[in-house]
C-alpha cells in the first residue's frame, strides 16, 4: 500500500485485501490453541448470551455488507477519471431516503424486541430454575483479592471458587472498598461489586472444568491480580471438597476479616474452615448510607439500591 | 485606529447577541442547579446517623430570607424600570437597596451555616448535609458574585452614567438576579418546605 | 512539598520512564522559550496571536496545541502497548502497576480533552464563522478566553509529571470510591479534576459562544435549513456543550469537596453513594461522545459533497438525523453501566434508546454513499479518510449495537472488546474525520495545499495501523482480557494478539511521521501549492468565496444567501465581479485578558491541588480584578477605513486575474 509507483484504485484494493486476508490468517495462527472464553461457553447463561451475540452481529450485517457493497461499487464507477455518463450534481431521491430510514428501523424493531424479552430472561438478579439445590456463594471483592463464602457450609476461600456442576450458583456480591467487578466468562456475564450494596448473579455451569475468573473494573494497584480459577466438578465431589475444607485450621471471623481486608497483590488460593455466621451482612451494612432502625433489627439489604430514583437525572 | 462612534443599529443589534448569549449561559447555569438539585434528591436520606432536615431547619426564619430576597429582585426590577427612562438617581437608589438586601440575605445563610457547623451538624457529617451545604452554599456564591457584579456597575454607572453598555449590563444582571430567585424558590420548596415536613 | 523527580520508591525502568517524561515536558517547554528570546519572537507572538480574538488565529492555535498534546499522548499509547505486549508470565513490563494505571488514566484524559476536543474546536474555529458569513463569532473576547483556559488545563496535565510526578492511577473517568482520599491519597486525582475542570469550563464558554455566533450571526437569506451540514452539527455538538458540561462541572466540584473538605458525596461512609458518581458522569460522559463525533458528520458531510461535486444527498434527512442523535444522546447514558445491576426495565429501556441511534446513523452513511453515487468522485486525500472512516465506523457501529443488548454487554463490559469499539469511533470516526478536515480546509487557513501524496500515504498508514491495533483487541476481548491490565498469564495465549496490537501502534506511528514531514514540505514548497483563488476544491459554501487566507475581517461585503450551496450557485450563474461599494469595517480589539484570566485560574487550580491558601486568595483576587479593569476599558474595537478595505480586496482580485 505503500510504495510509490503508478497505483490505480483498482491496485490498492487487491492489495489491501490482499494484505487484510494474510492478516486475518496471522491472527487465526496465533489465537487457533486459546480458549476464546466468551465464545466457548460451559454454561446455560453464558451460552444464551452468546446466541444472543451471534444473532446481533447477524442483523448488523444485513446492513454493514449493503454498505461495503454500494461503497466499492461507487467508488470503481463514479471515480472522476471514468467521466460517467450518469453524472447528476442535482440527484436527490426521497424513496431511496425512505428506504434506508426504514431498513434500519425494521432491523432495530426486530432487535429491540428480542433485547426486551432477553434482558428479562437473562436478568442477573432473577433465580434460575433448575431441580438442583442452588449452592449460594457471597463473594466480596477486597483490595486485591475475592473472598467467597458458602454459608450453608460454613467455609470460605480466597481467590478460588470450586462449584458443583448443574447446581445454580446464587452469588451475592458486595465490596469492601473500591468498586469491582465480578466476572467468569464462560459461565456467564458480569455484574458489579459496590462497597454498601449486595448486588446478585445467578450462573450455572453444564460442564466439568477449569474456568478463569476475575475482576472486570480497576480497582488499584493489584487489580490484574484479581484472578481466580473456577474448578466445576460433579455433586459428589463437590461435597467431598466441602467437607474436606472444614478441616482448614483458620476461621473467618470479624478479626480475620479485618486481617485479610489489608492490601494485598496476587494471592495465592486459601481457604477458611469456619465462617462466623452474618459476615456478609455486616460486611454490606458497614456502608449503609441511612440510620438504621435499632428496634427493627433486620439487616438491610438493598438490592442494588433503588436505581429508579436516578432514572429523573 | 479611530475610536468607533456608535452607530445605533449595529448597537441594538449587538445587545441582542449579547442578551441571547447570556440566557444561553443562564441555561447552563439552571442544568448546573439542576445537577446540585438531583444529587441532593438522591442524597436526602442519607444522614448516616446525623440530624435530619426536620431536626435542623427553622421554617420562620427561611422564610425572613425568601422575603428578602423577593424584595430584593423586586427593587432589582424597579433599578430597571429607572435606568430605561434615564434616571440615574432612582437607579443608585434602587440598586443600593437591592444590595443592601442581598448583603442581609447573605448574611442570614453565613450566620445560619455557622450555626449549623457549631451544632455539630457541617459537611462532614453525612451525605444529606454535604448536599444541602453545596446546595443553597453553590446559590449563596452566586449571590455574592452578584453582589460584586453589582458593585462593579455601581462604580461605572458612576463613572460613565447611563449609557448602552450599562444598561445592557444592568438588563443582564436583572436577569441574572431575577434567577437566583426562582433557585431559591425551589430550594425553598425542595430543601426546608419538604425536608420540615 | 515539591518532589520536582517524583516519589524514590519508584522501581528501576519505571524511574527511568518517568524521568523521561520529565525531561521531554521541560525540554520541549525550555527549547521553545529559548528559540522564541533567540530570534525575537516573543513581542510578536504576544501581540499577534497570544492576545488575538481573531477566530482564525484562535483556531489555528487550538490545532497546534491539540497537535502537541497528540504526540504526548502518543508517546503514553506506546508505552501502553510495549508494557502489554511484554508483561506476561514471568516478565512484567517496564512499568509498575500503578505507573501503568497513571499512564493510562492520563492518555485516557489527554485524547479526549486535550487532542479530541482541542482539534474540534480548533476546526469550528476556523470554519464556523466563514460558513455563514460572518466577521467573527459573537463573542470574540470570550472565544479567546475558553482557548486559554483549555491551554491552562492542557498545562496542568503536563505539570503532574514535572510536580509530584503523579497523575490519577483510577482511569479516565475516576470512578469513586477509588478516586476518593482514602483509596488515592496523593495528588494526581486532583491534577486530573483540575485540569479536566479548567478546559472543561473553557468548553462550556466555548459552547454558549457557538450556539450565540450560529444563531444570530448568520449571512442575511441563510435560514435555519440553508445552512451547511457543517454548521447544523455544530450547533448540535455546542447544544450538547451546553447541556452537558454543567453537569461535569457539578460532578468535578462535588468530588474535590470529598477530597478537600471532608464532604460525603461519594465516600463509602457517612452516606455517600459512589453509583451517583458513576450516573452524573456518565450523564455528560455520553454526549460527551456525540460532541466529538457530530462535527465529523459535519465534515464529510462537506467533503463528500465537494469531492464528488454533487449536492449532498438528503439534506433534510441529514439535519434530522443530526438533531435525532443529539436528542438521544442525553437518554442514553446508564448504557455505560448495565452492569451496575439496574432492573431488567430499566436496562432494556436504555439498551434500546442506545440502538435506536443506529437509525438515524445508518440514515447518514447511505446520505454519504449516495452523495457519492451518479457524482464525479475525486479521491483527494480527505476522500481518502472518509472512506477509511465508512469501513472502521460501520464495524465499530456494529460492535457498539451489540454492547448495547444488556445481556451482551455483561460478556464484553469492561474488556478490551468495549476498548476497541470506543476507539473505533473517536479514532476511525471522530479523528480520521478531524484530519480529512485539517487537509480540505487547510489551504483556506494558510493559503497554500498540503501535499496531497504525503496526504494520502499518512491516511493509508493510519488506516492499516488501525485496522492491525484494533482487530487483535476485538478478539482480545472475546477471551476474556479486561481492559487495564498490567500483566497476565502467559497460558492465556494473549501475548501474540498483544504483540500484532503494538505492531499495528508503530504503523499509526509511521502515518503520523509522514503526516509530520507532509506539514515540513508543504510549507517548505509552498510557493508550488499556493492557492490564489480562494478555491482550490472547487467548493460549494460560503468560506470558499473569500480568499486564502481570509482577511481578518473575512468578507469584505457580506454576502446575501439564497441557495444551500450559496458560492456554488454563484459559480454556476457565472457572474462578473460587481463593482463592490466598501464601506468601513468595526473590528474587535486584541486584549490580553483571556491569557490573564486563565493564568489565575492555572494558579487557583496548582495552589488547590498543593493545599496552598494563600495563592489561592491571590488568585480569586486576580480574577475579580481582571474583570474589573476589563469593564471599565470601553475602547474595544478598532475601525478599520473604507479605503483600507478596498486596498486589501484589490490586491486580492489582483491575485486572481
Amino acid at each position: 500500500m505503500s510504495k510509490k509507483g503508478k497505483l490505480t484504485p483498482s491496485k490498492i484494493f487487491l492489495i489491501a485485501v490482499t494484505l487484510f486476508v494474510v492478516f486475518c490468517f496471522i491472527l487465526f495462527l496465533i489465537v487457533r490453541h486459546h480458549t476464546i472464553a466468551v465464545l466457548t461457553p460451559r454454561g446455560q447463561i453464558a451460552q444464551s448470551e452468546m446466541n444472543l451475540m451471534k444473532f446481533a452481529a447477524f442483523l448488523s450485517l444485513i446492513v454493514i455488507i449493503p454498505v461495503f457493497g454500494i461503497l466499492f461499487y461507487i467508488i470503481f464507477t463514479f471515480r472522476e477519471s471514468k467521466k460517467s455518463k450518469k453524472y447528476a450534481p442535482e440527484y436527490s431521491n426521497v424513496l431511496l431516503e425512505l428506504i434506508w430510514w426504514a431498513i434500519p428501523l425494521g432491523i432495530i424493531t426486530v432487535l429491540s424486541i428480542v433485547t426486551w424479552n432477553q434482558t428479562h430472561k437473562l436478568d442477573p438478579f432473577k433465580p434460575l430454575s433448575s431441580n438442583q439445590t442452588p449452592v449460594r456463594i457471597q463473594a466480596v471483592a477486597m483490595n486485591w483479592k475475592w473472598l467467597f463464602i458458602y454459608p450453608d457450609y460454613g467455609i470460605a476461600t480466597v481467590n478460588q471458587l470450586t462449584i458443583p456442576v448443574n447446581h445454580p450458583i446464587d452469588f451475592s456480591i458486595t465490596s469492601e472498598g473500591a468498586m469491582n467487578s465480578l466476572w467468569i466468562p464462560q459461565l456467564g456475564g458480569q455484574i458489579y461489586a459496590m462497597a454498601g450494596m449486595n448486588t446478585q448473579l445467578h450462573l450455572i455451569a453444564s460442564k466439568p472444568g477449569i474456568y478463569r475468573g476475575g475482576s472486570a473494573n480497576i480497582s488499584g494497584k493489584g487489580f490484574a491480580g484479581m484472578h481466580f480459577d473456577v474448578s466445576a466438578v460433579d455433586t459428589q465431589s463437590f461435597s467431598q471438597w466441602a467437607n474436606s475444607m472444614t478441616s482448614q485450621p483458620q476461621a473467618l471471623t470479624k478479626y480475620t476479616l479485618r486481617q485479610l481486608s489489608l492490601p494485598s497483590q496476587n494471592v495465592s488460593p486459601f481457604a477458611f474452615g469456619t465462617v462466623e455466621n452474618g459476615l456478609f451482612d455486616t460486611i454490606v451494612n458497614q456502608y449503609l448510607p441511612f440510620q438504621q432502625d435499632p428496634d427493627n433489627g433486620k439487616t438491610n439489604t438493598m438490592n442494588g439500591m433503588n436505581m429508579s430514583s436516578m432514572e429523573g437525572m | 485606529m479611530t475610536k468607533v462612534s456608535p452607530m445605533h443599529k449595529e448597537i441594538d443589534e449587538e445587545t441582542a447577541t449579547s442578551l441571547l448569549g447570556f440566557w444561553v449561559y443562564m441555561m447552563t447555569d439552571c442544568i448546573l442547579f439542576a445537577s446540585l438539585f438531583a444529587v441532593f434528591i438522591v442524597l436526602k436520606n442519607n444522614t448516616a446517623g446525623g440530624r435530619n432536615g426536620a431536626e435542623l431547619f427553622s421554617l420562620p426564619f427561611v422564610l425572613m430570607q425568601t422575603l428578602i430576597l423577593l424584595t430584593s429582585s423586586f427593587t432589582s426590577g424597579l433599578a430597571m424600570l429607572a435606568a430605561q427612562r434615564s434616571r440615574i438617581k432612582d437607579t443608585f437608589i434602587w440598586l443600593g437597596a437591592t444590595g443592601v438586601l442581598g448583603a442581609s440575605f447573605l448574611a442570614l445563610e453565613i450566620n445560619e451555616f455557622a450555626k449549623l457547623d457549631h451544632s455539630g451538624s457541617s459537611w462532614r457529617t453525612s451525605g444529606f448535609l454535604s448536599s444541602y451545604f453545596t446546595l443553597v452554599g453553590t446559590h449563596g456564591l452566586h449571590i455574592t458574585v452578584g453582589l460584586l457584579w453589582l458593585g462593579g456597575i455601581l462604580v461605572y454607572i458612576y463613572k460613565k452614567g447611563l449609557n448602552e453598555t450599562s444598561v445592557k449590563r444592568l438588563t443582564m444582571f436583572s436577569i441574572f438576579w431575577h434567577f437566583l430567585d426562582v433557585v431559591w424558590i425551589f430550594i425553598f420548596s425542595v430543601v426546608y418546605l419538604l425536608g420540615v415536613i | 512539598m515539591l518532589s520536582i523527580f517524583g516519589a524514590a520508591e519508584v522501581p528501576g525502568t519505571d524511574r527511568m520512564v518517568l524521568l523521561f517524561g520529565q525531561l521531554m515536558v521541560v525540554g520541549a517547554g525550555l527549547l521553545i522559550g529559548l528559540a522564541l528570546i533567540y530570534f525575537k519572537k516573543v513581542g510578536w507572538l504576544w501581540k499577534n496571536w497570544l492576545t488575538s480574538v481573531d477566530h482564525k488565529k484562535i483556531g489555528i492555535m487550538y490545532l497546534v496545541v491539540a497537535g502537541v498534546m497528540l504526540l504526548r499522548g502518543l508517546a503514553d499509547t506506546v508505552l501502553l502497548r510495549f508494557q502489554q505486549a511484554t508483561s506476561s508470565g514471568a516478565s512484567h513490563g517496564i512499568v509498575s502497576s500503578d505507573h501503568f494505571q497513571q499512564i493510562f488514566t492520563a492518555h485516557g484524559t489527554m485524547m479526549i480533552f486535550f487532542v479530541a476536543m482541542g482539534l474540534v474546536f480548533g476546526i469550528i474555529n476556523l470554519i464556523v464563522p466563514l460558513q455563514i458569513g460572518s466577521r467573527d463569532v459573537a463573542f470574540p473576547l470570550l472565544n479567546n478566553l475558553s482557548f486559554w483556559m483549555y491551554v491552562a488545563g492542557a498545562i496542568l496535565i503536563n505539570l503532574s509529571l514535572v510536580f509530584g510526578g503523579e497523575f490519577a492511577a483510577t482511569g479516565w473517568l475516576a470512578y469513586p470510591p477509588l478516586s476518593e482520599l482514602q483509596f488515592s491519597p496523593g495528588v494526581g486525582v486532583d491534577y486530573w479534576i483540575w485540569c479536566i475542570q479548567i478546559a472543561g469550563i473553557g468548553t462550556l464558554l466555548s459552547g454558549i459562544n457557538f450556539i450565540t455566533t450560529i444563531l444570530t450571526k448568520r449571512a442575511p437569506g441563510m435560514t435555519m435549513m440553508k445552512m451547511p451540514v457543517f454548521v447544523w452539527s455544530v450547533l448540535a455538538a455546542m447544544s450538547l456543550v451546553a447541556a452537558a458540561f454543567p453537569i461535569l462541572t457539578v460532578t468535578l466540584v462535588l468530588l474535590t469537596l470529598d477530597r478537600t473538605i471532608g464532604t460525603h458525596f461519594f465516600t463509602t461512609t457517612g452516606g455517600g453513594n459512589a453509583m451517583m458518581y458513576v450516573n452524573l458522569i456518565w450523564a455528560w460522559g455520553h454526549p460527551e461522545v456525540y460532541i466529538l463525533i457530530l462535527p465529523a458528520f459535519g465534515i464529510y458531510s462537506e467533503i463528500v459533497a465537494t469531492f464528488s461535486r454533487k449536492r449532498l444527498f438528503g439534506y433534510a434527512s441529514m439535519v434530522y438525523a443530526i438533531i435525532a442523535i443529539t436528542a438521544l444522546s442525553f437518554v442514553v447514558w446508564l448504557h455505560h453501566f448495565f452492569t451496575m445491576g439496574a432492573g431488567a426495565n430499566v436496562n432494556a429501556f436504555f439498551g434500546i434508546m442506545t440502538m435506536i441511534i443506529a437509525i438515524p446513523t445508518g440514515v447518514k452513511v447511505f446520505n454519504w454513499l449516495f452523495t457519492m453515487y451518479r457524482g464525479r468522485i475525486n479521491f483527494a486525500s480527505p476522500m481518502i479518510w472518509f472512506i477509511g472512516f465508512v469501513i472502521t465506523f460501520s464495524i465499530g457501529g456494529a460492535a457498539g449495537v451489540m454492547l448495547g443488548v444488556p445481556p451482551i454487554d455483561f460478556q464484553l463490559h469492561n474488556t478490551l472488546f468495549l476498548v476497541a469499539h470506543f476507539h473505533t469511533m473517536i479514532v476511525g470516526g471522530a479523528l480520521f474525520g478531524y484530519f480529512a478536515g485539517i487537509a480540505y480546509w487547510f489551504p483556506k487557513v494558510f493559503g497554500f495545499k498540503l501535499d496531497e501524496k504525503l496526504g494520502k500515504l499518512a491516511a493509508y498508514l493510519w488506516i492499516a495501523g488501525f485496522i492491525c491495533a484494533f482487530t487483535p483487541l476485538y478478539i482480545l476481548g472475546l477471551m476474556g482480557a479486561t481492559r487495564r491490565l498490567d500483566h497476565y498469564d502467559a497460558s492465556l495465549g494473549w501475548q501474540g494478539l498483544f504483540i500484532v496490537a503494538g505492531v499495528g501502534v508503530l504503523i499509526i506511528l509511521a502515518g503520523v511521521g509522514v503526516q509530520l514531514l507532509m506539514f515540513y514540505k508543504s510549507i517548505r514548497n509552498r510557493k508550488q501549492n499556493m492557492d490564489t483563488t480562494g478555491d482550490p476544491w472547487n467548493g460549494r459554501t460560503l468560506e470558499w468565496s473569500t480568499s486564502s487566507p481570509a482577511p481578518v475581517y473575512n468578507f469584505a461585503v457580506i454576502p446575501t444567501v439564497s441557495d444551500r450551496d450559496e458560492f456554488y450557485r454563484v459559480k454556476q450563474l457565472k457572474l462578473k465581479l460587481p463593482k463592490r461599494k466598501f464601506s468601513a469595517i468595526e473590528m474587535p480589539n486584541n486584549s490580553p485578558f483571556g491569557i490573564f484570566m486563565a493564568g489565575w485560574a492555572l494558579m487557583f487550580a496548582f495552589s488547590v491541588i498543593w493545599h496552598f491558601p494563600p495563592t489561592i486568595i491571590l488568585a480569586v483576587l486576580g480574577i475579580v480584578i481582571t474583570f474589573l479593569v476589563r469593564s471599565f476599558n470601553d475602547n474595544t474595537t478598532y475601525l478599520i477605513s473604507a479605503a483600507e478595505v478596498e486596498a486589501i480586496e484589490n490586491k486580492r482580485v489582483g491575485a486572481l486575474l
